[in-house]
């Protein structure tokens, strides 16, 4: 099950309403195979979407795990069924954007941009369900070499799962080749690293745009050669033609061993490394960038010059507060571990995440302690001035978004998966816990207390 | 004053009266000498806006200070005015176009940022500097906070440019080191002949390649080949061209002797660090035409009784060095910043040793110049840094006094026309009598 | 460091101590001069600064200061004037290690309260020359930090042939190293602060024990006759400590024994024990490290500044010597002043509060009748590093002429 959801990794990271509509309907279809009755109205005392909005007394309807709708006014289809939330808030899963649970952590240096963490994924490890009874719902596998220096690799993104009572698998992969993820730091070896790795991007991409137009060039003048006598047969046709080509020509006319291989277009080779630092640069997947100091930046700006490229950032050095303005002027997504700093050189208390956040930066919270202390160390930074209402997004929609899956996870909005956390009260009050944990449109988690009721 | 006759102020003597002009250059009239405010309504009124409106740059104003120009004489009660990354105007009487952002530093005195002729862990980082480089570490904060706006830091000039990477590396490969290296003079007789030898056929060669320039520009002979430049020590080359100074660390009086020869014997210019038996043979230096970087108190020998000559260290190195005619400029015990206590002894307090050499002899403005543009000059920066003139790098610092006294502090530094260090924004010194000064304003529009 | 002159010097002692003190009987020479400025420092606390004054020297002391029209001038006498200088006390090293052989880490046992380093004197080394020329003519030598307790140390002046010459006092000072240094000679005892303290307050017990028998007419042991000296002769205690902690353990030693001790070096974060150390009335000789850089605050403090906030008025400086040169005593005033300590503050911190720590008061860092006449003439502010030493008067002689001798610093 967990494999048959595939998505295209050519989505853009669109956000407006008609690409999510786009989006919706192409979206997670694989489940439907499975439940094929399974539809929800949960009822819920208040909602907090992700995006900012809070929803009292709303209702989300939820159609074979994605959700349809929500609001206040929901008009629940004939024959769907309905879950009372009214005694909880409502929050969409926790969405852990650099997770590596099971992963060796293996020092590494280089270029490791081959490395794909979905290979070595296990499933049974504890942690996801110490993950799930804390809300988390998608989590990012990073590739086993993150953490150290250079490139390493490409992150997928997981699930857990609960056990079903079935005392299997912790977790499923629900989609690899997310995120590329790699270490930014000023120095040398990083630095040449990146330079070079984009030159050999740029490299191939000019070779296979050399040897495109060449193929093409050819062909069109094979085809000229060809299709001079046959000028006046009509338009449709040839159309038909250019689709099918090489059967019905050949069909035709018997050509040259070489002029049919020459038919189909043969790109030059790729190593690994560059076809994935391709994939990245055309955008088909984001990159986290790990950053330690404000200078990294600097250094990071020097490399990419005008490059347009998905990026989010993880900082984790204090100082990096010195170059808050300018990701905020670049609207970046910043991944912060949700603490108050002190100044560098200094004793005075710094609210990293708050500076950032009115500096203009999206800011995402990494969990980078205990799965329990999440929750709460946000609420301390949210305590010390953080944005309230910006504390769910920066634990949902924007890790998701960093990840650029926000049109599929990490948000309470039609066309997203149904993941949700039930808590019993405001998630950032000490006393409240996560009473059921809901994937997609099934709940995976209830907690001991809930069991009791 | 060759800058005087720049485009620019060729522009702005047709847009001005005369008078306005020449109360913009008052060192013209009494160059080197203090200059005292024009009186009321004789300085006319300088128009900045229209000559400038077009370039580009934020505009930036100290006002009310006593400007050191270190090459133009000292204004007192001056403005010195920046667009973007240069100085605009210096002067009396200056119109502040609109949006210029006023410093008002009145009391206090303005001088170019100074330049160290050595420094170590500025830049938060060994490696390229492109590359490496962190422009956010403390150690460059507290270097500005010592007035140091530009620096050598191994074999490239950077300047301070705190946050920015952009503009750090103001230059690259300084000098030719005869001290170190494959070009060492050394103190062998057969390593010193073999870098006579190719002195030699580095000077030959100069020679044989300037006089078949002067053949070709005369069209003599078309076939007439150019000389091989085979086996020439290219950096000779170059110093014999004057297109690069020889730089060697040498103390004692004996190795100065022998490295003045060499230097006035090729006729290259030479800059000798250390030099502390300099003072013995000032007159032989100064007729080699030598630099000498002096750390005053490096007691390289203390004196020996037991030696008929003079020798050893002496406190008088440099002023004695001066009145010969060598270009004096001073070093710190260490170009480092070192936070363990002892203080005064290295970068951080980089004109304490200038102090010293002026107890030694050295007249205050030759230690002016030494900080600023005669370091500039041995680096080959000064036509960028090193003095405050129009078009010069904006690399300006303020005190609170004068700038060898010892309870002297840095204001404000810039660098680039940006201010980069501020005493009363920062915590390193803020709670030592502070000075308060008022923010800076901004020029409001006319109504 | 080993000078041949120490040798000549070492067979003269015996003869010397033996009692050959007494100045020929000839007339004392008398002399006066006339300067713009005189900083007297003669109230032991400030500046006292006399304009348009004369300075009467007969034989080795001061015989009169004061304005010009105050000081009576014997007849005969003629006035020299040294026009716009300033003249000041010589200054005191509370703290220095040049005035003989660097032999001076005797580290036979933990606490060595029986060595002294009278024993590694050279007069008139070229170090004690050179400080001449930084205006210092007077200074305790001390052995070094190696043990916690190190020995006695002495104060002698910087010029002289003669140890009877140049000991100012001997004893002059103990000296105790609490932590920081001593460490490296522990053995099982003695490795960790509570050994080192016990160690130090041992050896005091001792030496109060001693000083008890001694009163009741019972023989002192040959290795205690200095230490009881510190409670029957007031023998000051220069303790080599720094740092918050250590400190408080050298203001409980205070608090224990009664005795005259000073802070030497203070230095890190241990200004924090200024109110204490005001409290006490414990002198503060700082350096050679002047500031404190707090990592935690960003901030970079001046030492001497801060115990001057927290109420501490006796503060004065040392170089450690050769930790950094001996003439640059002054400038050790010069960063305290620069890092805060107020202006009037580094005269008196050179001269008469160092003096007053280290009891000998009655005979040095001041310009004032009776006094040895140990002054020094700047061409200005003695704490500018851009002032230059004209001359220096060591027991009314010229010890330093910049004119006669060439300029040494």
């Amino acid at each position: 099950m967990a494999m048959s959801f595939r998505p295209s990794s050519r989505r853009a990271s669109a956000s407006s309403r008609a690409a999510l509509a786009a989006l919706f309907a192409a979206a997670p279809t694989g489940f439907a195979a499975e439940r094929p009755d399974d539809v929800w109205v949960i009822r819920c005392g208040r909602i907090e979407t992700g995006t900012g909005e809070v929803i009292e007394r709303g209702a989300i309807l939820v159609e074979h795990g994605v959700i349809k709708a929500v609001g206040l006014d929901i008009e629940a289809p004939l024959g769907a069924r309905e879950i009372d939330a009214r005694r909880f808030t409502v929050v969409p899963g926790f969405v852990h954007p650099t997770s590596g649970i099971g992963q060796d952590r293996q020092r590494s240096s280089g270029n490791q941009a081959e490395q794909r963490a979905h290979t070595s994924f296990y499933p049974y490890y504890e942690a996801f369900h110490d993950a799930l009874e804390q809300g988390f719902t998608t989590m990012a596998l990073q590739p086993a070499s993150q953490g150290w220096l250079g490139i390493a690799g490409l992150s997928a993104i997981v699930q857990p799962t609960g056990d079903d009572g079935k005392k299997s698998a912790g977790a499923a992969l629900l989609e690899q080749d997310v995120q590329l993820v790699f270490t930014m730091n000023s120095n040398q070896q990083d630095k040449d690293l990146l330079r070079k790795s984009l030159e050999k991007v740029d490299e191939a991409v000019a070779k296979y745009d050399e040897a495109l137009k060449k193929w093409e060039e050819k062909q069109k003048k094979a085809k000229e050669k060809k299709e001079e006598p046959k000028k006046e047969e009509p338009k449709k046709e040839e159309e038909k033609k250019e689709g099918e080509a090489p059967k019905e020509e050949a069909k035709k006319e018997e050509p040259k061993k070489d002029e049919k291989k020459e038919e189909v277009f043969e790109a030059p080779k790729v190593d690994d490394k560059t076809s994935t630092l391709w994939g990245w640069v055309k955008g088909s997947y984001p990159a986290l960038v790990r950053m330690n100091r404000a200078a990294d930046y600097l250094h990071w700006l020097e490399v990419v010059k005008e490059r347009k490229l998905r990026v989010a950032f993880e900082l984790e050095g204090a100082d990096t507060y010195l170059v808050a303005d300018r990701f905020g002027k670049a609207g970046a997504i910043v991944l912060l571990d949700p603490q108050v700093v002190t100044y560098p050189l200094t004793s005075e208390r710094l609210n990293l995440p708050a500076f950032f956040e009115r500096a203009g930066a999206t800011v995402g919270f990494v969990p980078s302690r205990r799965f329990e202390e999440h929750r709460h160390r946000v609420a301390q930074v949210v305590k010390a001035g953080f944005p309230r209402e910006k504390a769910i997004a920066a634990m949902t929609a924007i890790p998701a978004a960093s990840l650029g899956i926000d049109d599929r996870y990490g948000s309470i909005q039609p066309g997203r998966f149904a993941d949700l956390v039930f808590f019993d009260g405001d998630p950032f009050e000490v006393g409240s816990q996560v009473r059921k944990v809901m994937i997609r449109g099934t709940m995976k988690f209830e907690s001991e207390k809930e069991a009791q009721r | 004053m060759k800058k005087l006759f720049d485009l620019r102020g060729a522009h702005a003597l047709l847009l001005g009266s005369f008078v306005g002009a020449f109360a913009l250059f008052p060192a013209r009239a009494q160059e080197g000498g203090a200059q005292e405010p024009p009186a009321e309504g004789q300085g006319a009124q300088q128009a900045e806006e229209g000559s400038e409106a077009e370039a580009d740059g934020e505009l930036v104003a100290l006002q009310g200070g006593d400007v050191y120009t270190v090459t133009e004489g000292v204004l007192r009660g001056a403005t010195v005015l920046i667009r973007g990354k240069k100085i605009s105007r210096i002067g009396h009487g200056i119109a502040l176009p609109t949006g210029t952002k006023v410093y008002d530093v009145s009391g206090l005195r303005v001088y170019p940022g100074l330049v160290a002729l050595d420094s170590r862990g500025l830049l938060g980082s060994a490696g390229k500097i492109e590359d490496t480089a962190d422009p956010f570490n403390y150690q460059m904060t507290l270097a500005l906070s010592a007035g140091v706006t530009s620096a050598r830091q191994g074999s490239a000039v950077v300047k301070l440019t705190r946050g920015d990477l952009e503009g750090m590396v103001l230059r690259d490969n300084v000098g030719v080191s005869l001290s170190s290296g494959t070009n060492s003079y050394g103190s062998g007789f057969q390593q010193r002949e073999s870098v006579r030898a190719a002195l030699r056929k580095a000077a030959a060669y100069v020679k044989s390649f300037d006089e078949w320039a002067e053949r070709q520009a005369k069209k003599i002979n078309d076939k007439d080949k150019a000389p091989s430049s085979a086996g020439v020590n290219k950096d000779f080359v170059k110093l014999l061209r004057h297109q690069e100074q020889a730089f060697a660390n040498v103390e004692d009086a004996a190795s100065l002797r022998a490295y003045a020869r060499l230097a006035q014997e090729f006729g290259f210019h030479l800059v000798i660090e250390g030099c502390s038996e300099g003072w013995t043979l000032a007159d032989e230096l100064g007729r080699a035409g030598v630099t000498a970087v002096v750390t005053p108190r490096n007691t390289f020998r203390e004196p020996s009784e037991e030696l008929l000559r003079p020798n050893g260290y002496s406190i008088e190195n440099a002023g004695k060095l001066y009145r010969a005619g060598v270009d004096v400029c001073v070093a710190p015990l260490s170009g480092g910043i070192g936070l363990g206590g002892i203080a005064g002894r290295d970068l951080l307090n980089l004109t304490m040793e200038a102090a010293f050499a002026i107890r030694g002899g050295l007249p205050a403005d030759a230690a002016l110049e030494a900080m600023t543009i005669g370091a500039a000059r041995l680096l080959g920066v000064d036509e960028r840094v090193g003095s405050l003139e129009r078009g010069k790098d904006a690399d300006v610092i303020v005190l609170d006094g004068d700038l060898f006294d010892y309870r002297s502090f840095v204001q404000y530094a810039f660098v680039d026309g940006k201010l980069r260090y501020e005493k009363n924004a920062e915590t390193f010194f803020s709670h030592i009598r502070p000075v308060e000064r008022p923010a800076p304003a901004v020029v409001e529009a006319k109504q | 460091m080993l000078n041949p002159l120490c040798l000549a010097t070492a067979l003269t002692f015996s003869a010397v101590l033996g009692g050959a003190g007494d100045p020929p009987a000839e007339a004392p020479a008398v002399f006066a001069v006339h300067a713009d400025r005189i900083f007297t420092c003669a109230d032991g606390r400030t500046v006292s600064l006399v304009r348009d004054g004369v300075i009467v020297v007969e034989g080795k002391r001061i015989r009169a200061v004061g304005p010009r029209a105050e000081v009576q001038v014997p007849a005969g006498v003629a006035v020299e004037s040294l026009g716009d200088v300033w003249v000041v006390p010589g200054f005191i090293e509370p703290h220095c290690h040049i005035a003989g052989t660097m032999d001076i880490n005797d580290m036979s046992h933990n606490a060595n309260p029986e060595l002294r380093v009278l024993e590694s004197i050279v007069p008139k080394n070229p170090n004690v020359k050179k400080a001449l020329a930084g205006g210092v003519t007077a200074g305790l030598y001390i052995p070094g930090s190696g043990t916690n307790m190190s020995g006695f140390g002495t104060i002698f002046k910087m010029h002289g042939t003669t140890l009877d010459e140049v000991v100012v006092r001997q004893p002059g000072a103990l000296k105790i190293a609490q932590a920081g240094n001593p460490e490296r000679s522990a053995g099982d005892i003695g490795a960790g602060r509570m050994g080192m303290n016990w160690l130090i307050r041992w050896t005091l017990e001792r030496g109060r024990a001693a000083k008890d028998a001694k009163a009741a007419g019972q023989p002192v042991p040959a290795d205690l006759q200095n230490l009881v000296k510190l409670w029957d002769e007031n023998v000051p205690v220069l303790v080599h400590t720094q740092i918050f902690q250590v400190v408080q353990a050298t203001i409980r030693m205070k608090d224990e024994t009664g005795l005259k001790i000073s802070i030497g070096h203070g230095t890190f974060d241990a200004f924090l024990n200024g109110p204490l150390a005001a409290e006490r009335g414990i002198p503060v000789l700082l350096g050679p490290r002047q500031i404190h850089f707090d990592r935690r605050e960003g901030r970079i403090y001046g030492c001497a500044a801060e115990y001057w906030k927290r109420g501490v008025e006796d503060i004065g400086s040392n170089t450690d010597s050769p930790v950094v040169p001996q003439e640059e005593l002054p400038y050790q005033a010069a960063m305290a002043v620069r890092h805060g300590l107020g202006d009037h503050k580094s005269i008196p911190g050179l001269t008469c509060v160092v003096a007053r720590a280290l009891g000998v008061f009655e005979r040095i860092g001041s310009i004032s009748a009776g006094k040895d006449a140990d002054f020094v003439v700047w061409t200005g502010d003695p704490i500018d590093p851009r002032s230059v030493v004209l001359r220096s008067y060591v027991n009314g002689q010229l010890a330093y002429d910049a004119a006669r001798d060439g300029r040494r610093f």
